[in-house]
């Protein structure tokens, strides 16, 4: 049954059929749909295709979180794979006794929590000091919702979104959480894409967080098993130097955050944004919009457009001095690395910056080289997991030695050749190939519809599918007065962190 | 209908067990129609793509570590196909042309065959044709290469003055897994200095003309192209190759089954690693579906096995234990289970995964069971190998190369959708021996008897 009516004029962008040798470069036929209830659905057709590359994107993410329970919206994505009442349970009416009785005895908790809370508080440096770990309260309530959960446990099925979609002859099943997206993946063959509305209406409306603390145990292990990577812990720590206020540049949570998870919170984060107001549907592959607006119909038609969940505003404040990380440790190889805030997508000049990335990357390995001073030359744009926000992040320049000999000429170079980038012109030839390098990225990325469905629903919640297109060509369009402008404006010794990884000494 | 108020009562929300399932419209494109074979034998795939302007070229050569009379001729020719390029241009000049278009470039030496890639956008695509059939027709052997690949080779486990791994990993528990489990067999071969010492650049050559032959290799070609064009490339550029029988390949012996054992090696790490595994026994072709079938809900590596359910799902102890079959080409490979965890649940993990492995030797899968596996891998897994033009010349240039012709492929869905509950368990006690797991555990020291 139908709750609301389709509007059916609706914007559709097509690349004329006329194509350009230009247009046909980042060709991108996609169709747009928007729902009565504020769904968006885009799609891109690809007659004769078997299969359709299928996700469904919400904007939120780490931008949403707060301090202490940073990684709440990963652990939530988690949480989403847990099933429904008609996902997973084999008896939901005692089940769902079963859970409230654990939502209810959570609550106590926190209140027992909040009662105590100067005992619980953290005050030591090296988090070594307490009052108390715990109450005979705190550990009574913890043990009741242990008994609960493995009641539930004899009441579901587990695995049963992951089973079903396999079950369908899905592929490339997963699921992602970065700072400004959550989104669940599948590709299917095209005539079973019932299933991908099916399970996804029902998870982003009814999920149950079933085995919460086995879940939580598992972004534990994530988290470790990012730590036991020799550089987490510096760049994590260049990060944090890098930024002020934005949740940009935090990570996944620290150990101390997964156990401030609640089920109380989860639920807040998805009852706010898990709304058909604030979700994209990306198709692409052999259907077409029309089949497609009938279905979601189907299954996304009887939810209800809820209140606009309140959005993320934070500004960092002007960069206003350099700034500089020693970071010792006798694991990592020496290197010296600068970093300067850059300009989020949807800011007219983001796109020259992966220019500029790809113009550095040749020279500065180049004028290291020339000059005897070597290294592994690194540029580029990764905060956390990610390359691209929209919100202001940085670009990097990094060079990687054997000892330390040479990290002081190193950075001289570095910075010269950054200055240079401001006075001298760069050759056609260079601008020209890093835009090839570009091309070639993209077209890599086109060339699969699960890739390029990423960049699309990426652009959507970042800032809007429609510039996509137009950040692509500005790259194409880039002159070297462009980044004259750019690296007078932006790479200035009050935008700059510098980060230098040098070994502890002996005593250390 | 559950009691969960007006937004679930506007959803369709039929359980998927109650949806019909439509049959898949997918037929495996016919493989003649991308075949292209020159007089000396050279077998070719040939398809287009043009959704970008991208070319994919590859070659697939029946030559692996094992073959050969000198230890280390293969681990050099790669470097060689790697690093040098071909002799009529320099190490300097390869490099930079592949930079010049932007290409990506790989080679990847295996037990039994060799695989060069190459991938550029198309208004490169005659320099890149050229260049990888000179590579493939005389690689540029140097010394350089020989260094190189000693280098490579000898590169041992680093350990501290306490004997404790100092970067422990997943990869390193997997290759004390094969170092143990392979010991005095050819696929565990160990190289010296030595052996690359009395290797000389002629050698390398020797071999390398010993098994680059036309009726030795395949080769893919897709993406955006005129297939009239690029199969009289093909004639232009391969019709030189020799026609003539390479050197039979070697024999590997069975992989010898050792006592069960736990071997532990430290390491300084928030994680423990851990790989149990056995040889596995070439799967005779009448079980390989039944084989594949069972892994697969055994421990396949996706979400919904046997082995996840019981140690991520229900428990929280790893992030991830799936099952690898290693599978050698026409001889015996090994079968192993990888995990990891924090140190204090590393036993209750061990446990949990040796209990789904014993549950699937000793009763039937469910057909719920059975036919979510079956639909996985027959609708799933095999047509995501023809999905386009570039994954379908991969698949038809391997399986012509290993096998000689297309049958397999035609009858997979068949012989998936034949397997039964009672082959499952048939093979599963066939080929899976927990008597002769080996554990190695890379981490804190746990005692998992």
């Amino acid at each position: 049954m139908s709750y609301f009516i389709i509007r059916i004029l609706m914007t559709l962008a097509f690349v004329s059929a006329n194509a350009t040798a230009q247009d046909y470069e980042y060709d991108l036929p996609i169709k747009e749909h928007i729902f009565e209830n504020g769904l968006k659905l885009l799609v891109i057709e690809r007659p004769g295709d078997t299969r359709v590359a299928a996700k469904i994107w919400t904007d939120m993410g780490a931008l949403n979180e707060i301090s202490g329970e940073y990684g709440s919206a990963h652990f939530l994505e988690h949480l989403m794979f847990k099933g429904t009442p008609t996902l997973g349970a084999k008896d939901w009416q005692t089940e769902k006794l079963l859970i409230d009785e654990i939502n209810a005895t959570e609550k106590t908790m926190i209140a027992e929590l909040n009662r105590a809370r100067n005992d619980f508080r953290e005050r030591g440096v090296f988090h070594d000091y307490k009052h108390k770990q715990t109450t005979p309260e705190l550990t009574r309530l913890q043990k009741h919702i242990d008994d609960l959960e493995r009641k539930v446990e004899g009441l579901t099925d587990e695995g049963i979104t992951m089973k079903w979609y396999q079950g369908f002859g899905g592929t490339r099943l997963t699921a992602s959480t970065e700072q400004e997206y959550m989104h669940f993946d599948i590709e299917l063959p095209v005539n079973r894409i019932d299933i991908f509305f099916r399970i996804e209406a029902d998870r982003m409306t009814n999920a149950i967080f079933r085995k919460f603390d086995a879940e939580r145990m598992i972004l534990v292990e994530q988290r470790i098993g990012f730590l036991n990577r020799l550089n987490s812990r510096y760049l994590e720590t260049m990060e944090a130097l890098v930024g002020r206020t934005s949740n940009v540049y935090n990570p996944e949570g620290y150990m101390t955050d997964f156990k401030n998870y609640t089920r109380q919170y989860e639920r807040y984060l998805y009852d706010t944004y898990f709304i058909p107001n604030n979700t994209t549907l990306v198709l692409i592959g052999g259907v077409t919009m029309d089949e497609m607006i009938l279905k979601v119909e189907k299954y996304f038609g009887g939810l209800e457009r809820k209140p606009e969940p309140t959005r993320y505003y934070g500004q960092e404040p002007l960069p206003s001095g350099e700034k500089r990380l020693i970071y010792r440790d006798n694991k990592l190889s020496p290197r010296v690395e600068l970093r300067y805030q850059i300009p989020g997508v949807g800011h007219p000049d983001k796109p020259y910056f992966d220019v500029i990335k790809e113009v550095m990357l040749n020279r500065l390995q180049k004028t290291l080289d020339d000059k005897e001073i070597g290294g592994n030359v690194n540029v580029n744009t990764m905060v956390v997991h990610t390359n691209n926000y929209g919100l202001p992040s940085s670009i990097h320049f990094a060079a990687l030695y054997e000892d330390t000999e040479k990290l002081d000429a190193s950075e001289e170079a570095m910075l010269a050749e950054i200055e240079l980038l401001s006075e001298e012109n760069i050759s056609n030839e260079e601008l020209k190939f890093a835009q090839k390098t570009l091309r070639t990225e993209w077209y890599r990325a086109a060339a699969d519809p699960n890739r390029l469905n990423f960049h699309i629903g990426h652009f959507e919640v970042m800032d809007s599918w429609k510039t996509l297109k137009p950040y692509l060509e500005t790259r194409d369009r880039t002159t070297v007065e462009d980044v004259r402008r750019l690296v007078k404006q932006y790479f200035i010794p009050d935008n700059r962190s510098i980060g230098t990884v040098i070994p502890k000494r002996a005593s250390q | 209908m559950f009691p969960l108020g007006a937004q679930v009562l506007g959803q369709e929300l039929i359980h998927p067990r109650d949806m019909e399932i439509p049959k898949s419209k997918f037929k495996r494109p016919d493989p003649a129609k991308y075949q292209v074979s020159l007089d000396n034998g050279l077998v070719a795939y040939v398809a287009k793509e043009d959704r970008v302007p991208l070319v994919s070229l590859s070659a697939f050569i029946r030559v692996g570590k094992i073959d050969g009379h000198k230890e280390g001729a293969a681990e050099v020719l790669a470097e060689a196909f790697l690093n040098s390029g071909p002799k009529n241009m320099s190490p300097t000049a390869f490099k930079a042309a592949l930079k010049r278009m932007t290409a990506r470039y790989s080679v990847i030496l295996h037990n039994k065959w060799t695989e060069i890639n190459l991938n550029v956008p198309t208004e490169d695509l005659e320099e890149a044709f050229k260049l990888l059939s000179a590579i493939v027709k005389s690689p540029n052997i140097t010394e350089a290469n020989i260094k190189a690949a000693t280098e490579k080779a000898i590169k041992e486990i680093e350990v501290n003055k306490n004997g404790v791994i100092i970067d422990g990993s997943n990869s390193v528990a997997v290759r004390k897994f094969h170092d143990i489990i392979l010991k005095d067999n050819i696929l565990g071969k160990k190289l010296v200095s030595s052996d690359f010492e009395g290797l000389s650049i002629h050698d390398v050559e020797r071999f390398y003309i010993a098994y680059a032959m036309a009726g030795n290799m395949t080769i893919a070609v897709s993406g955006d192209i005129n297939e009239e064009v690029i199969q009289k490339k093909l004639k232009v550029q391969f019709s030189g190759l020799i026609d003539k029988t390479p050197p039979n390949h070697k024999n590997v012996p069975i992989i010898k089954y050792q006592k069960n054992k736990h071997h532990y090696f430290p390491a300084d790490k928030l994680q423990t690693w851990v790989v149990i595994g056995q040889p596995l026994d070439q799967v005779l072709f009448k079980d390989e579906a039944a084989f594949e079938v069972m892994n697969y809900i055994l421990a396949g590596g996706h979400f919904w096995t046997r082995m996840f359910i019981e140690t991520r799902d229900k428990y929280g102890l790893t992030n991830d234990a799936s099952g690898y079959i290693e599978d050698q080409w026409d001889g015996s490979g090994s079968y192993s289970f990888h995990t990891s965890s924090r140190h204090d649940v590393t036993k209750q993990l061990h446990d949990n995964i040796m209990d789904v492995i014993y549950g699937i030797q000793k009763g039937l899968v469910s057909d719920e069971e059975l036919m979510i596996a079956q639909n996985a891998l027959a609708d799933g897994v095999y047509e995501m190998k023809f999905t386009d033009g570039n994954a379908l010349a991969r698949s038809f240039a391997i399986e012509k190369l290993r096998y000689g012709n297309h049958d397999r492929s035609k009858s997979y869905p068949m012989r998936i959708r034949s397997v039964t509950k009672e082959d499952i368990l048939r093979v599963a006690n066939d080929y899976m021996h927990p008597e002769a797991f080996q554990v190695i555990v890379v981490g804190e020291y746990t005692n998992l008897q």
